[in-house]
């Protein structure tokens, strides 16, 4: 049982033992979202996939149908303005701060012309800016250099308004 | 519904929730364990060897830093000899350790069932923990935490439904506080709460500000589920269990619109139809809801079918939700009030049981009768439903809420 009123003997009873887990980890992140990734690295290409059971196109791209118990390999790079589908600006990131970044940001689901599904990314801004954006809001691609083949190869999304080559 | 009687196979005879506190430093793990399966066991007036088995839950193998945390507990949670196993669903574990354990009793295997679950989210990173969840090859990056996925979840909801509000945020997160001032479990107690106050708070992620997020606790709770046959051996007060569904939707979340929650629609169809309930509003007592964010109450009302879809902040808007409106929601004060992830959702069968056993206390919802249980967990991905009566045979719990209302109407 709890006693908020500890004797004073007990306040020198050790009451936490600290410690870390450290673990090395390789993930595989299968075929589909291998090339994925290795297209945004070498080519700067959003590569996304379209089900042949119900032609949805899935960005990011994955191997099985949610529909039918169908392989999605067809194949195709989007291109053209992608836009806000909706967004929240973070003010409080307690861990993991996106790597570079501090609050605000926003943390958002973009869209694609003629995807089905929305890109979870980041939107970068002035605080303004962010909270200014409303849905449909056109945005554009920045990209890292050099590239590594992870999904921060997309460095982040600005605002399509305030420039920056794309 | 077919003509057969709706008859429960299992009842909720004993409840235990410990102490909660931010920091529970007057304890370990498995000693928190142990208090919530002692205090079960009592309530039940059981003693542990009568007990078959011990279901035992958990949140993710990062809170409490240990791979497997059900083996340090075994001997705490009265699991030697027996067959003790583990849950582990995310934020829902707490309810799908109390299914389970339902599962194995209803089936007529097992007369005395315990289950308990619990986290000290105290000992580790909980945002770290939580945003782990995410896949590492895609998604991780960006998470920080629960709060910016569900706020992008209310954003989502609100670019739908634009009428809905920051004061709809405020008005439930002020009215659950109230609430938790009297139930003397729930760990955030804030008798100043108001309307402005929760306006007043600092952004977390917009659309959400500071006290729109549930606190962290470190909590347990225990239940005691027995087999009909056992459960009528005793004239004590018991919950009957008379219908459960956990559901899944897919983790592929930007394939789905969060505001819409099909898993949780699914859960509360499949239950409503065992027991041919049609208009949840007008036939539930009471409803305890996973409310680890303010803007989810809108969004569960929907899923849960008290409202047309879009309609969740008419509730609030009309006081339904209050404990004087049509349907008390979360007496308790809710998550919004006591969060170890671990305990949560069984909390939420826990505290409708003691509402139909009429021992809820200062909380108590005069009469309650019929009453749902809702968890919520994993990323934006699990949803449970459990719902309880007073009576075994349902039929008959239905029948007396109708007397007290012709009565009600009488005076």
């Amino acid at each position: 049982m709890s006693q908020d009123q500890e004797k004073p003997a007990e306040r020198r009873a050790i009451q936490v033992l600290p410690g870390e887990i450290d673990n090395d980890y390789i993930w595989n992140p299968g075929p589909v979202i291998g090339r994925f990734l290795t297209r945004l690295r070498d080519d700067r290409e959003i590569l996304a996939v379209r089900c042949p059971r119900t032609s949805r196109v899935f960005l990011p791209p994955q191997a099985w149908s949610p529909a039918a118990p169908v392989a999605m390999d067809r194949y195709l790079t989007l291109q053209g303005q992608p836009t806000l589908s909706a967004g929240t600006v973070v003010d409080r990131a307690p861990w993991n701060l996106p790597e570079g970044l501090k609050p605000p940001y926003m943390l958002a689901a973009i869209r694609f012309p003629g995807a089905d599904t929305d890109l979870i990314h980041l939107v970068v801004a002035s605080r303004a800016e962010l909270m200014a954006l409303q849905p449909g809001a056109a945005l554009q691609i920045r990209w890292k250099e050099p590239r590594s083949g992870t999904i921060r190869d997309i460095d982040f999304f600005t605002p399509a308004t305030t420039g920056g080559a794309a | 519904m077919g003509d057969a009687k709706q008859v429960a196979r299992a009842a909720v005879t004993g409840v235990g929730q410990t102490i909660t506190r931010l920091k529970r430093r007057d304890v370990n793990f498995p000693e928190m364990m142990h208090e919530a399966c002692v205090l079960a066991l009592k309530d039940a007036e059981l003693q542990p060897e009568d007990i078959d088995l011990v279901v035992f839950g958990s949140g993710p193998e990062y809170f409490e830093g240990v791979n497997e945390p059900d083996l340090w507990a075994t001997d705490h949670t009265f699991g030697i000899g027996k067959q003790h196993c583990r849950i582990q669903t995310g934020g829902t574990v707490g309810a799908s350790t109390g299914i389970a354990g339902y599962y194995m009793a209803a089936s007529g295997l097992y007369d005395n069932v315990l289950v308990v679950s619990g986290d000290k989210l105290s000992e580790s990173s909980v945002q770290k923990g939580l945003s782990l969840v995410y896949a590492p090859t895609m998604g991780r990056d960006f998470a920080a935490g629960a709060p910016s996925a569900v706020a992008n979840q209310a954003r989502i909801y609100q670019n739908q439904f634009p009428s809905v509000n920051e004061r709809h945020f405020a008005k439930i997160g002020a009215w659950m506080r109230k609430n938790a001032l009297n139930n003397p479990n729930a760990q955030l107690k804030l008798p100043q709460i108001s309307e402005e106050v929760m306006l007043g708070m600092a952004w977390l992620s917009t659309p959400l500000r500071l006290l729109d997020s549930c606190p962290t606790s470190d909590a347990a709770c225990a239940m005691v589920i027995q087999s009909a046959r056992k459960a009528r051996e005793s004239e004590r007060p018991k919950a009957w269990i008379q219908a459960v569904a956990t559901i899944s939707e897919g983790y592929n979340y930007v394939d789905r619109d969060w505001s819409n929650p099909i898993a949780q629609r699914e859960a509360a169809r499949r239950c409503y139809s065992q027991l041919g309930i049609t208009k949840p509003l007008e036939e539930l007592d009471v409803l305890e809801i996973y409310d680890a964010f303010t803007s989810q109450h809108l969004i569960w009302y929907e899923g849960l079918g008290l409202v047309e879809r879009g309609h969740g902040a008419d509730l609030v808007d009309q006081g339904a939700i209050r404990m004087d409106g049509k349907l008390p929601v979360n007496p308790s004060g809710g998550v919004l009030s006591n969060n170890s992830i671990g305990a949560s959702a069984m909390i939420r069968q826990a505290e409708v049981a003691l509402q139909l056993m009429g021992r809820a206390g200062d909380r108590q919802v005069q009469g309650a009768e019929i009453g749902l249980a809702h968890g919520w967990g994993g990323a934006i991905q699990f949803h449970t439903v459990m719902i309880l009566s007073g009576e075994q045979d349902f039929e008959l719990s239905r029948r007396k809420r109708a007397e007290r209302r012709t009565v009600g109407a009488e005076r």
